[in-house]
């Protein structure tokens, strides 16, 4: 299956890539995702330890799975904000 | 809830209270409540020249839109909630928040829970620009423009 991945702030000013579509197996979660764009794009290789995955435009779990034609991002800590994982 | 109790944007342009206000105001609101966040020029010791504002912009505006709709139900509220994104200046709205209740205290604390709600899940950041380098502030942490953390 194939995911589409958006890139903001950080993540794309150090990658030069705002989006980007990986293909996954049957059964992969977000955490998987963000494995694939860290492996497509080291520069990234902080986004597992950093941030929130979202999916279809709701904050998610790194656990949950994804599905073909969803649309993955992966959250810093907002601008004034603090981590609530 | 009525319908257009809340108004949520995320634009390029200037921010003007005005329209806000006029979209919160009803003969039955006693209390209006403008909160402006605007560019300053001094953060953790450094003197910052210009922001420059990125968002995950359909994200945001619905996680803006939720927000909004949680105060003005809780509060009994109307409420209108703008972001600009790109280059700001020093001493430029950012956001700003307007809530009208019927008395001051609801608007207060409708204004105050959406603007502290909002920096704590609506994705926009901001890379700041000072005298002598630049940097992503990601919550209460600095992270570095380009290059490996």
């Amino acid at each position: 299956m194939r995911v589409r991945v958006e890139l903001f702030g950080r993540a794309s000013s150090q990658s030069g890539e705002r989006e980007l579509e990986v293909e996954l197996s049957e059964g992969a979660t977000l955490r998987d995702a963000a494995a694939e764009v860290v492996k497509r794009l080291p520069v990234l290789e902080w986004i597992p330890a950093i941030c929130r995955p979202a999916r279809n435009l709701e904050y998610a779990h790194w656990n949950d799975p994804v599905s073909d034609g969803d649309e993955v991002s992966f959250i810093p800590p907002v601008s004034g904000g603090i981590i609530r994982r | 809830m009525d319908e257009d109790a809340v108004w949520v944007a995320i634009t390029d342009e200037p921010l003007d209270p005005a329209p806000l206000v006029r979209f919160v105001e009803r003969p039955e609101m006693g209390a209006v409540v403008t909160f402006s966040g605007n560019v300053r020029s001094e953060n953790r010791g450094r003197t910052v020249l210009y922001l420059e504002y990125d968002a995950y912009r359909p994200m945001a505006e619905k996680q803006l839109r939720a927000i909004a709709e949680e105060a003005a139900a809780r509060w009994s509220c109307r409420i209108a909630v703008q972001h600009r994104l790109g280059r700001l200046e020093i001493g430029d709205p950012s956001v700003l928040v307007v809530a009208a209740c019927g008395h001051r205290g609801e608007a207060f604390e409708a204004c105050r829970y959406a603007i502290d709600t909002l920096k704590e899940r609506v994705p926009i950041w901001k890379r700041e620009v000072f005298e002598g380098g630049q940097v992503w502030i990601e919550g209460e942490g600095d992270a570095p423009v380009a290059g490996a953390k």
